[in-house]
């Protein structure tokens, strides 16, 4: 083991260029993959606040139009009658909560003329069990109080501290859109990464007043946007089909109006091509894969090059006896080393990218930007340092497999002879 | 001199195939994404047949009886909307005021109808742009005959429906523009009589749909469908447009709120802008970052292997300076070995990009996939890319290589 060190020492001074070369381009391989890697990951990996993202299924927009003509087409959230009907009591799902479009609300201290937009995010009672807040003071609104529409809320630090300079503020009140509500509970800052669980400020979706919205098209179209939560080995398709098949109960009831849920969405539809028939996952993949291919053949070119100076070497040790995988094995830690010294420098880059780029790279349009950050370790989390890991080695194989074995190939005889 | 290079070519294939590989690889990704951001250039550059610099869009709101300024006489506050935009217009720093539902630029919602001209039907999702004259004048459309905004608001009234020229595709010769003034069917509307009141420069939907894809009706908003769900934007004169969004909202508590309703906020149309192309104009980025990536790659590659063929033929290159080789021919040499490989690896290249472009992978611009200019425009640039990064890449080996001193080089040997 140290053997390969001290010749990997040496092999890397004797051949400057070609090891800065081969480390750059490896810096550069795993920079992109990593980058590319992370911006999947961040988005569907269970993190909290949304630590189960891999069992969650989302309503989106629903189509209403009058049954007769297919006129009148109007693209919502679903209303409070067809959101109960679909959802109520399915088998395989856990839990299910709803919210409402999250929009700028004007924020400001009552007797003050100075107001901020800020998101505010109308939600379900259960809405902070459902997803994982981590509360500094206070408490989340009740049952109660979300029955009674009560103008309570949950503020983030962030809102708390720009409002009152302190977070120390639960049972104080403010404006949301000249309403007076009153602070509950205040949270640590949500990370704009995650797309659902995001918002300044969270209020009782009852408050929005839903009755207006019952009286529009029966009941079928209105502000419900619902997020459900499979149990454990739940059969998704089978919970799927159970809510298309309430789907069909639900036009039945007699109203003009039809109701289409578009599509429902598991995660990773959701945050990426929502809507379009794109396998995220697919898209993904090819994309990692062309990352590493079109470089390894850069490197392994040469690889070859530079190991055909070592063929006498290689050609000595076979003629002492080296079997041909205890010297592929060789080639490949030898090589595998400067590729993970190459695989730290790529780490560093695609943290710096993600974070200059973080607005392009993570945004989505229904979040403030600047809140995405990256301060709860999340780029220090085992899974990348996993991922990089991984990487390195399948770039190294890529990479060194094919010159290692032309050279195994060669015949001992004529290089030791020198031909 | 040629005949040469192709057998040192030749006889050196082993790093050469690797080189190939690679170069093939790298021509048909790129020409991939060269082709991707023609097209997307191309629509971004249409014309969009509207204007928004400095107009905003003012958000409405409306107090219940929770707050404090609620007013309980005011239980209908969407009546004070032609008020609001009447208070509005008499405001010096605006120039126009406009309401529409479904219709400004950058909208996130649409709505569409039908549309027929004698026996003659408008085909595709035919954009329906319910609104006030106003809103001409506040988006400034243009006629195709060059009628101003101002010319086009004052007929626009009542029944009378503004077209863009586009609507019917090819179906009439030379647009919409050819029918003004005669009598049209105007969705499932069989009660009243609609004439054309003029045709316009085709409106784009946003920077990068292509404008074909949505031709638009516009109709005149009655005033009895005036509430506060409508669209409310105004165009401010340029020299109040400084801060205005903050100022308005400042006035708006003392001047415009009305009733119960009151201007929860507005927002300038570059942000509403920016937020809305921010989706397309981040792919557009990531293909940006996805080729600086393989023409970095292409950079290195070609820079280690020439470098190790550099050293590998020090003797060789002593010999030809020797006998009479000046520097530029020892550079063009290594040079056009590099062109060579990539113009051979271009010929397979171009057969994958073919069959690419006609399985419809590739983006789709008025209805093709595939189309001569556009794909010889993209494969010329790609290679072309390609080329540059080559030049640069073997130059520093090639330079290095020029220094030889062919005594000392072969003194070695």
């Amino acid at each position: 083991m140290k053997n390969i060190f001290i010749q990997t020492y040496n092999l890397i001074r004797q051949d400057r260029l070609y090891s800065i070369i081969n480390i750059v381009g490896t810096a550069v391989t795993i920079a992109f993959v990593m980058v590319v890697i992370m911006m999947y990951d961040f988005r569907i990996s269970d993190i909290a606040p949304e630590k189960d993202r891999s069992r969650y299924l989302y309503t989106d927009m629903a189509t209403t139009y009058i049954k007769t003509d297919h006129s009148d087409v109007s693209e919502t959230g679903l209303g409070r009658k067809a959101f109960n009907l679909l959802t109520d009591n399915i088998d395989g799902i856990e839990e299910v909560t709803w919210y409402s479009k999250t929009s700028k609300s004007l924020c400001g201290l009552p007797n003050s003329n100075k107001t901020f937009s800020y998101f505010v995010r109308p939600v379900a009672s259960n809405w902070f069990s459902f997803f994982e807040y981590k509360f500094i003071s206070g408490r989340f609104f009740t049952q109660e109080e979300y029955d009674s529409k009560r103008w309570v809320c949950v503020v983030t630090r962030k809102l708390a501290m720009f409002l009152y300079g302190t977070t120390d503020v639960v049972g104080k009140d403010f404006n949301i859109n000249f309403f007076p509500a009153r602070i509950v509970g205040v949270i640590d800052d949500v990370n704009s990464i995650f797309q659902t669980a995001y918002a300044d400020a969270f209020i009782p979706f009852s408050t929005q007043n839903e009755d207006n919205q019952m009286s529009r098209r029966d009941g079928l179209a209105g502000m419900y946007f619902g997020v459900l939560k499979f149990k454990d080995g739940a059969d998704r398709e089978k919970v799927k089909e159970e809510i298309y098949r309430r789907e069909k109960v639900v036009n039945n009831l007699g109203s003009k109006y039809e109701l289409k849920i578009n599509r429902l969405f598991g995660h990773i539809d959701y945050t990426f091509f929502r809507g379009k028939d794109i396998n995220a996952s697919l898209v993904y993949s090819a994309l990692i894969l062309m990352l590493l291919i079109v470089p390894a053949i850069n490197i392994s070119g040469m690889t070859h090059a530079q190991m055909q100076k070592r063929e006498s070497e290689i050609a000595v040790r076979k003629a002492y006896g080296a079997s041909n995988v205890s010297l592929m094995t060789k080639l490949f830690s030898e090589n595998l080393i400067s590729t993970l010294i190459g695989g730290i420098f790529g780490y560093i880059i695609s943290c710096i990218i993600i974070c200059f780029c973080r607005a392009w790279l993570l945004g989505s349009g229904e979040v403030d930007i600047s809140g995405i950050t990256f301060g709860d370790g999340i780029l220090l989390r085992p899974i990348l340092f996993l991922a990089i890991f991984v990487v390195c080695i399948v770039f190294n194989l890529l990479s060194v497999l094919l010159p290692a074995w032309l050279l195994m190939k060669r015949d001992i005889a004529s290089t030791l002879k020198g031909e | 001199m040629n005949k040469k290079l192709f057998k040192q070519i030749k006889n050196e294939w082993k790093p050469n195939l690797w080189l190939f590989i690679e170069l093939f690889l790298v021509s048909v990704v790129m020409w991939y994404i060269v082709d991707y951001m023609y097209v997307k250039m191309t629509v971004y550059n249409e014309p969009k047949g509207f204007d928004i610099s400095n107009c905003y869009l003012v958000e409405l709101g409306q107090l219940t009886d929770k707050s404090d300024l609620y007013n309980p006489k005011d239980t209908n506050p969407s009546i004070h909307i032609n008020e609001l935009c009447d208070r509005l217009e008499h405001n010096p720093a605006i120039e126009a005021v406009g309401l529409g539902n479904n219709s400004y630029p950058y909208n996130g919602s649409n709505s569409s109808t039908f549309f027929k001209y004698d026996t003659i039907y408008a085909e595709g999702w035919i954009l329906n742009r319910v609104i006030t004259p106003g809103f001409i004048k506040v988006f400034r459309y243009t006629g195709i005959n060059g009628e101003t905004p101002e010319q086009l608001a004052s007929k626009f009234e009542g029944n009378n429906l503004l077209v863009t020229n586009n609507i019917f595709k090819d179906k009439i010769k030379g647009g919409a523009k050819n029918i003004v003034g005669k009598k049209v069917i105007y969705g499932g509307d069989t009660v009243n009589t609609h004439y054309l009141a003029g045709a316009l420069v085709p409106i784009k939907y946003s920077d990068f749909i292509e404008v074909s894809l949505t031709p638009s009706i516009l109709k005149a908003l009655a005033p009895k469908d005036r509430w506060m769900g409508l669209e409310l934007c105004v165009r401010v004169r340029p020299e109040y447009d400084k801060d205005f969004a903050n100022t308005l909202l400042k006035e708006s508590q003392k001047r415009y709120n009305i009733g119960n309703m009151y201007i929860s906020n507005v927002k300038s149309f570059d942000d509403i802008r920016a937020n809305h192309i921010s989706k397309d104009w981040n792919h557009f980025k990531l293909f940006i970052w996805g080729m600086g990536f393989l023409l970095l790659n292409i950079f290195l590659g070609l820079l280690g292997t020439f470098w190790f063929r550099t050293q590998q033929r020090r003797g060789e290159i002593a010999l030809m300076k020797s006998f009479g080789g000046t520097n530029k021919s020892v550079y063009m040499r290594l040079l056009s070995e590099g062109i060579i490989i990539l113009l051979l690896a271009t010929i397979p290249a171009i057969i994958v990009d073919y069959n690419l472009a006609h399985a419809d992978i590739t983006e789709n611009y008025n209805g093709e996939t595939f189309e001569i200019v556009r794909f010889s425009f993209s494969l010329i640039s790609s290679c072309i890319l390609i080329a540059l990064m080559m030049i640069i890449g073997i130059s520093i080996p090639a330079r290095k290589a020029m220094k030889i001193d062919p005594a000392v080089a072969l003194h070695e040997e």
